[in-house]
């Protein structure tokens, strides 16, 4: 792999599109790891991010030729990862016979504060993302890491432009309350679990 | 504010990366490969397409050609004796035609023999014919043998095969019965634009009014045998528009459901074995993968849904070819057109609904059997023993396809299987 360490995207494409296994190999190596975590993102769980980062690597080999090198070869695929990962969401979506949380309007009063964020780790944010609904968390991640306007939401993921911006605000609200949650619970678990509390409690239980 | 909870949220998360396990890696490879594998496929379909295009091609324009090429006509011409004098001839077939200058004296490339027992080819015409007809050696165009024409009498050869051993048959006789002259003229492809004719007798020969008709009768006695019959096996490229006829169809028509139709080609195989009598013509066909497709778009509470409904039948169609035009260029080259009738039996290999992109086999749904009425039409290009055909026809479905089951029963969803088609074949006459 070492010697083809200088080698930038462009030639990269061009070898995947030649068929080039090292050229292949090497573009994967590169860019998986990111996109696993992108594909972690928008699924509920490491299997399913899986399937996604596979399936969205193949389609990548398969339709390397439409890379033409406008934009760069990384948001390119990660705009294959998202569509894949869209529509792994759309399949489930058909399957649940869910309840129309979008009709349900969040005012923005209600709107959580941002700098809850700031208090939790990335893995601990994933976690609590991927608890979210799949619609709402959908819609966030669209809006959010993609930078889509809820128009754009709404085509994509079959919705009204209503239900993108419902779904965005009960997201916010509903991940800044488990980001509350999980920093009172793990602020009472960690002092808890110190020897004089330990201690105290052994008394009070007699 | 607002931004910087998304902005934060977007820096946390970008930051996420982990290695995925080496199966991923393995798996796509395996699955690339398989990709490749399925590549070829594609490319075969896309040689099916070109092979039906150049098929149509080939068979649109020879067609083309035959309209453009004038058709030998015995409707005017040489004068044709009667008919006992014509049956007791040992010459099988006669194709007499007397053109306009520049057109030519054709048979099916035997000798024939015209006679003429009327005065329509006056006295005047046959001198002019003995007086100013030069000298002159041709070349059969099909033969290659050389062909003499000399001034002679009219009693005499008109036009000879210097090189045969037939030249009593081979001549051009013209009797002279005083007046009930009789001419007969062995003819094997000579053009008589070939030979030097004066512009006056020219003008005779152009002037077709003066000369009478040959009868219905005679004429038909002396075309040339076309063989009709035989056994012919072959293969044809099908390409069709299938449609389902159901609730669907009907409210893809209505501006107010929310159904929109789409339309979706197929193509497949078809071989097929012809025998033919006479003007009756019976095809068995069998095609292989015979698909009938609904494909459409409904909305269900807010969401749109991308449907298709596709039905894979092994085919079976006995059909009825009615010839109503037959067209014999030459002995080698004939064309026909046929009228289609006939019905078709379907099994049911398997039903699948794709819901986007979600797969679901509704095989259970359906009934095994579908009969089909066909009806269309047919051109046909025959070659020596080849044959050439495209056809344009419908399926229309007799029986209701949809069994029904707990939730959707049989009546409320009745479904008929229809279709167009376009062929395009090649076949080959066995016997």
């Amino acid at each position: 792999m070492g010697e083809y360490k200088n080698i930038d995207e462009r030639e990269l494409a061009e070898g995947c599109k030649r068929n080039e296994k090292k050229h292949q190999e090497l573009l994967y190596k590169t860019y998986s790891r990111k996109m696993l975590g992108v594909c972690w993102t928008y699924t509920k769980d490491n299997s399913l991010a899986k399937e996604v980062l596979q399936e969205g690597f193949i389609k990548v080999f398969k339709n390397i030729d439409s890379f033409r090198g406008e934009g760069s070869l990384e948001g390119w695929i990660r705009r294959i990862m998202v569509n894949t990962a869209i529509n792994h969401y759309k399949k489930r979506m058909l399957r649940i016979n869910h309840i129309a949380i979008e009709d349900i309007f969040y005012s923005a009063a209600e709107q959580s504060n941002e700098d809850v964020l700031s208090e939790i780790t990335e893995k601990e944010l994933l976690a609590l993302v991927r608890e979210l609904p799949d619609k709402c968390r959908m819609v966030l991640n669209l809006y959010a890491l993609e930078g889509y306007s809820h128009d754009e939401i709404a085509e994509t993921l079959n919705i009204s432009v209503g239900t993108s911006k419902s779904q965005l605000s009960y997201a916010r609200k509903k991940l800044s309350e488990k980001i509350i949650v999980a920093n009172r619970v793990s602020y009472n678990y960690t002092h808890a679990i110190t020897e004089d509390e330990q201690k105290f409690l052994q008394l009070i239980q007699g | 504010m607002s931004k910087s909870f998304y902005n934060s949220y977007k820096d946390k998360l970008s930051k996420l990366s982990e290695e995925p396990t080496d199966d991923v890696w393995e798996n796509i490879i395996s699955k690339a490969i398989n990709a490749d594998e399925h590549a070829p496929k594609e490319k075969k379909k896309r040689r099916g397409l070109v092979v039906f295009v150049i098929l149509l091609s080939i068979t649109l324009l020879s067609s083309l050609l035959l309209l453009l090429t004038p058709i030998a006509k015995s409707g005017y011409g040489l004068q044709i004796a009667d008919n006992n004098n014509l049956q007791k001839l040992p010459l099988k077939s006669v194709l007499v035609e007397a053109i306009p200058t520049k057109r030519i004296i054709k048979s099916s490339n035997k000798k024939g023999v015209a006679t003429d027992n009327s005065s329509t080819l006056t006295s005047s015409l046959k001198n002019n014919f003995t007086k100013n007809i030069e000298s002159k050696n041709t070349t059969s165009p099909t033969t290659g043998k050389k062909h003499s024409v000399s001034k002679q009498s009219a009693n005499e050869i008109f036009a000879t095969q210097s090189e045969s051993n037939e030249d009593q048959e081979n001549s051009a006789l013209i009797n002279d019965d005083g007046n009930n002259s009789s001419v007969i003229i062995p003819i094997e492809l000579v053009k008589i634009s070939d030979i030097k004719i004066p512009t006056e007798i020219k003008a005779t020969l152009a002037d077709k009014d003066n000369l009478p008709l040959i009868k219905d009768s005679v004429a038909e006695k002396i075309k040339p045998q076309i063989k009709q019959g035989g056994l012919a096996v072959g293969l044809s490229y099908v390409c069709n528009n299938p449609w389902l006829l159901n609730y669907v169809t009907y409210n893809s028509f209505d501006k107010n459901k929310p159904e929109i139709m789409k339309s979706s080609f197929n193509s497949s195989f078809l071989v097929f074995a012809t025998y033919s009598v006479k003007k009756l013509n019976i095809q068995l066909e069998c095609i292989f993968n015979n698909k009938y497709e609904q494909n459409y778009q409904t909305y269900s509470e807010g969401h749109a849904y991308k449907k298709e409904l596709s039905l894979s039948y092994t085919q079976f169609n006995l059909i009825d070819k009615f010839n109503f035009l037959n067209k014999q260029k030459n002995s080698l080259l004939s064309y026909q057109l046929n009228f289609l009738t006939g019905a078709g039996y379907g099994y049911l290999n398997s039903a699948q609904k794709y819901t986007n992109n979600n797969v679901e086999n509704v095989a259970a749904k359906y009934s095994n059997s579908n009969i089909t009425l066909i009806t269309g039409i047919e051109y046909q290009l025959k070659l020596n023993r080849w044959l050439f055909s495209t056809s344009l026809r419908g399926n229309f479905g007799v029986n209701n396809i949809y069994k029904g089951d707990i939730v959707v029963p049989q009546d409320l969803n009745k479904t008929y299987n229809s279709g167009l088609y376009v062929t395009c074949g090649i076949g080959y006459l066995i016997k």
